[in-house]
């Protein structure tokens, strides 16, 4: 029977693979093609500064900052992800800039399209863009792409693509006593109070903005630990990375939502009527992705799936 | 031509009791003599409850005597009254109007069906334009909207739109109204309007009802004014950032007509993007001028129309898209 694997072996076997991971991904922020080598960089300086925190005391005391060092790297890339996360909502939401509606139930055509032109009440905000809706929708489209190149160009400028390289190279592992123990005693050390924490709810506003940190930090040091847990983790991970994503889409379309706010107080004044029904729009999408997260998060917590799942990775 | 009589509308409306006393000669517009508000909002019980409350009936029926008494003092000569969205869509609407009818000690109080109103409203607003001018007209109530498109002085088409200023007013209790009540305003404008198709070039856009006739006033301007869209956004603006009280005292208002302005106003800037209209001519004339003209030519049934009313462009039954090139 083989020896399980030390907190010494894991670290050294994570941080190596996440290094490289994080290379690749940075490698690919210039070409402004890739659309998710943004995402893909941001992902891979998280699970590389989860390592970092997940074996603190295996790391040498001159690396333990890169800690610090992951995190404002990727908050400085937070910006960009943000303005090319919102371009994708737009044109999921309101539709791409380029299409004007379908104005095949205008009564001046309906006569030779043989069609109804009786408009139901119901229908008031259905999708296609109406009045300035246009002029607005490209407008977000355009402050949106604008932010994006502004950001683009602040992120890759010389020192955050140095700091980046210099973080690629994976942190030196020391052997201590504690690092040589087994890393599924770490992980039974670390892993329950994430669970918890993942499962507490709260009363209000922020409570799904909290529960989408948490479970996010459950998930990640979830995968750190996967070679040392039971099989079953990978079902765990699975519901977290589902959950994770309904979650998120609701703070993204928050986050959206502000932001057309702002961004429609500068705006010439006519165009504020178009831009308040497209945040409708979106308050709409916003709410359905609230109550979809909100009925999971439900299911979740009655059926006592987090104590379950805690039981199932650890045993 | 005829002699110039001297008639009184009366329009119970979801906001206010509104008497006209206008002087009429036939193939001419009323000339307005005489006008007198009184805020009674009907609309606010309808929406609450989904009928006239028995204090709101006993306000009304004071007041409508009070407008009646006071128009027959000034010596007019025949009285028509008609009401409008808060009568039509309350449960006790039809004996609320008989109510009001006895005790003014009226022959009838009409509840008007919306394209009577819409019709009448546009009667007054568009005589005295020339008559193959097209003209669309947006009549914002204290609970409905009107949207005719038409000939001047001709058949119009309408839409009746279940939104008004009252309605969309009494959503905010804070004054200014907080970010969320702001937010609740927007979005039950912005799910109540209909898709509305533009109408064409050369259509001649008129505003009338209490938002619109006192928006001008508003913006330093004068009565009749045009307005442009960027305009009506800067209203908004002042709505959003100061009480309605200090509003009120700045531009020698009533305190309840401001306030209701700050829901019609929402309502105005979305219908003006919808129907693509860059700007507005704030009409004194709408619904009473239309009834005193009907009283003028058709005496007691002056709701009715002058004659068959020629087949309607669109099926009935279902809300119409307007900006039809008729």
């Amino acid at each position: 029977m083989s020896e399980p694997l030390s907190c010494f072996e894991l670290a050294e076997q994570s941080t190596g693979d996440r290094s490289e991971v994080l290379r690749w991904a940075a490698a690919r922020l210039p070409l402004v093609s890739d659309e998710e080598a943004v995402h893909d960089t941001r992902v891979a300086l998280r699970r590389m500064r989860e390592s970092i925190l997940g074996f603190d005391r295996c790391i040498a005391s001159g690396d333990r900052d890169n800690a610090r060092r992951l995190r404002k790297v990727e908050s400085l890339l937070g910006s960009l992800r943000d303005s090319e996360v919102r371009l994708q909502l737009l044109d999921e939401v309101l539709g791409p800039v380029a299409v004007w509606r379908d104005r095949s139930d205008d009564p001046r055509l309906a006569r030779a399209y043989g069609i109804s032109v009786i408009s139901k009440p119901g229908d008031a905000t259905r999708p296609g863009l109406r009045g300035l809706e246009t002029e607005a929708r490209r407008l977000l489209a355009d402050l949106t792409a604008a932010e994006s190149t502004l950001a683009r160009e602040r992120m890759l400028s010389g020192p955050v693509l140095r700091t980046l390289s210099k973080l690629s190279v994976p942190p030196v592992i020391i052997h201590t006593r504690q690092s040589s123990r087994p890393a599924l005693g770490r992980a039974r050390q670390q892993l329950p109070a994430l669970f918890r924490r993942a499962a507490r709810q709260h009363s209000g506003e922020g409570d799904l903005h909290r529960r989408r940190i948490r479970t996010r930090r459950l998930r990640y040091r979830l995968e750190l630990y996967g070679p040392v847990l039971s099989p079953e983790h990978r079902s765990v991970l699975e519901e977290l990375r589902e959950l994770q994503g309904m979650l998120g889409r609701f703070h993204d379309l928050a986050v959206l939502v502000e932001w057309i706010d702002a961004a429609a107080r500068d705006q010439r004044r006519e165009l504020r009527p178009a831009l308040r029904r497209l945040t409708v729009r979106v308050e709409l999408e916003q709410e359905s992705a609230k109550e979809l997260a909100e009925a999971e998060l439900r299911r979740l917590d009655a059926a006592a799936w987090w104590q379950a799942a805690q039981r199932a990775c650890l045993g | 031509m005829s002699k110039p009589e001297r008639l009184a509308a009366i329009d119970v409306g979801s906001n206010t009791i509104h008497l006209l006393l206008a002087s009429c000669t036939e193939g001419a517009p009323p000339r307005q003599l005489f006008r007198r508000r009184e805020f009674v909002q009907l609309g606010a019980d309808v929406a609450e409850t989904g009928k006239v409350e028995a204090k709101r009936l006993e306000l009304a029926a004071t007041t409508l005597r009070g407008q009646v008494a006071e128009a027959r003092r000034r010596g007019t000569a025949a009285i028509a009254v008609g009401a409008t969205q808060a009568l039509r869509s309350a449960s006790n609407g039809s004996e609320v109007a008989e109510i009001l009818a006895e005790r003014a000690e009226l022959e009838k109080v009409v509840v008007l069906p919306a394209q009577i109103e819409a019709q009448l409203a546009f009667d007054g607003a568009t005589f005295h334009l020339p008559a193959d001018q097209t003209v669309l007209l947006l009549d914002i109530g204290g609970a409905s909207t009107q949207v005719a498109l038409g000939p001047a002085r001709g058949q119009c088409s309408d839409h009746s739109v279940q939104i008004g200023s009252g309605m969309i007013a009494s959503l905010a209790a804070a004054d200014p109204p907080s970010f969320e009540e702001w937010r609740l305003m927007e979005r039950r404008v912005a799910e109540l309007l209909p898709d509305l198709v533009p109408p064409l070039k050369g259509t001649v856009a008129l505003g009338t009802g209490g938002t619109i006739t006192n928006l001008p006033r508003m913006l330093g301007r004068g009565k009749g004014a045009v307005l442009r869209l960027g305009e009506v956004e800067q209203v908004i603006e002042l709505f959003r950032e100061v009480p309605v009280t200090h509003l009120a005292e700045r531009f020698g208002m009533d305190l309840e007509r401001v306030r209701l302005c700050r829901g019609g106003v929402l309502i105005l800037a979305q219908l003006m993007d919808l129907l693509g209209l860059s700007r507005i001519r704030c009409s004194e004339r709408g619904l009473r001028d239309g009834m005193a003209m009907g009283l003028m030519a058709r005496g007691s049934e002056w709701w009715r129309p002058p004659e068959a009313a020629p087949e309607r462009l669109f099926p009935e039954g279902e809300p119409l898209e307007v900006g039809v090139g008729v």
